[in-house]
């Protein structure tokens, strides 16, 4: 039990590691993942099932944007009423959270420069 | 992942300390009703305080997510109905062996793929935000990244000590 573990090294590195992240996370500025950041992201909007097709399929939106602001977006644009649902897709497969931004899914999911959403006014994919 | 049962049931027996109030409004009667404390299993309080449909449907999209990063969505799209059913009923219902006859598989490799192709991963900020970004598993010579590299790729200018 006495013996060193060489394993003690390895976890507080990891907790120094974790410190310095936390210090870095408070101070936005220096702290954002991949340098070559986009301000803008490139969306491709595409309807499925019964939803009406959109004109502009292609917007650069903000990368910080939620989830839930396209979605208003695309409601306003389709001139859904108010309590008409929308349901948007991430590769055809899940529904992402409301509070999800656009640069992570990007980041994530995005092909060929853009990150393509689906979008039905019915549940289209679980 | 899916074979270290003691750990898994360590973690699936966590459990949380709530304590509920009445809200002030509610009261009727002179009397300041007792608080009401009970412990909560950690993985799985949520359908207990939120719309149980909501959470399954965030649940299962949050499932999806993980799995189209893992196995490019091959295990959840292979599964059926009932498999995706149990899953969410095994943790609902604090089913240990019920979830993970399903879990086991999304966290297992799949076909030919050695491992997960990306780690299903998010960082959080103190104010809510968090960060999600395609995270392999191995670096470029082939070894396990750890958990330390994969921040260093995460926060590169962020370098030891400083």
């Amino acid at each position: 039990m006495g013996d060193e573990n060489p394993a003690d090294d390895n976890i507080s590195e990891v907790t120094n590691t974790l410190d310095n992240l936390n210090i870095d996370i408070s101070q936005k500025e220096s702290s954002e993942p991949f340098k070559s950041e986009k301000v803008k992201i490139d969306i491709l909007l595409k309807a499925t099932g019964n939803a009406p097709i959109m004109k502009k399929k292609k917007w650069a939106v903000d990368a910080e944007k939620p989830i839930g602001w396209i979605m208003e977006f695309v409601k306003k644009y389709l001139k859904l009423e108010p309590d008409e649902k929308l349901f948007l897709y991430v590769n055809q497969t899940f529904a992402p959270a409301p509070d999800q931004i656009v640069k992570n899914l990007y980041e994530c999911f995005g092909t060929d420069g853009k990150l393509v959403l689906h979008y039905c006014k019915s549940q289209a994919w679980g | 992942m899916a074979n270290d049962r003691e750990v898994l049931r360590e973690i699936w027996d966590g459990k949380l300390p709530v304590c509920f109030q009445l809200d002030q409004d509610e009261i009727t009667e002179i009397q300041q009703p007792d608080p009401f404390y009970v412990m909560v299993p950690r993985l799985s309080y949520f359908p207990l305080v939120t719309d149980k449909r909501l959470c399954e449907a965030h649940y299962m999209s949050c499932v999806k997510e993980a799995d189209m990063l893992k196995h490019r969505g091959q295990v959840m799209s292979t599964m059926q109905k009932k498999d995706h059913n149990q899953l969410w009923l095994g943790l609902q219902n604090d089913k240990f062996d019920q979830f993970w006859a399903i879990n086991r598989r999304l966290m297992e490799s799949h076909g030919d793929q050695d491992g997960f192709k990306h780690i299903p991963l998010r960082i959080y900020s103190d104010d809510g935000t968090f960060v999600q970004r395609l995270i392999s598993p191995k670096n470029n010579d082939g070894s396990r990244k750890t958990l330390k590299q994969m921040l260093l790729e995460l926060y590169p200018n962020k370098s030891e000590g400083n």
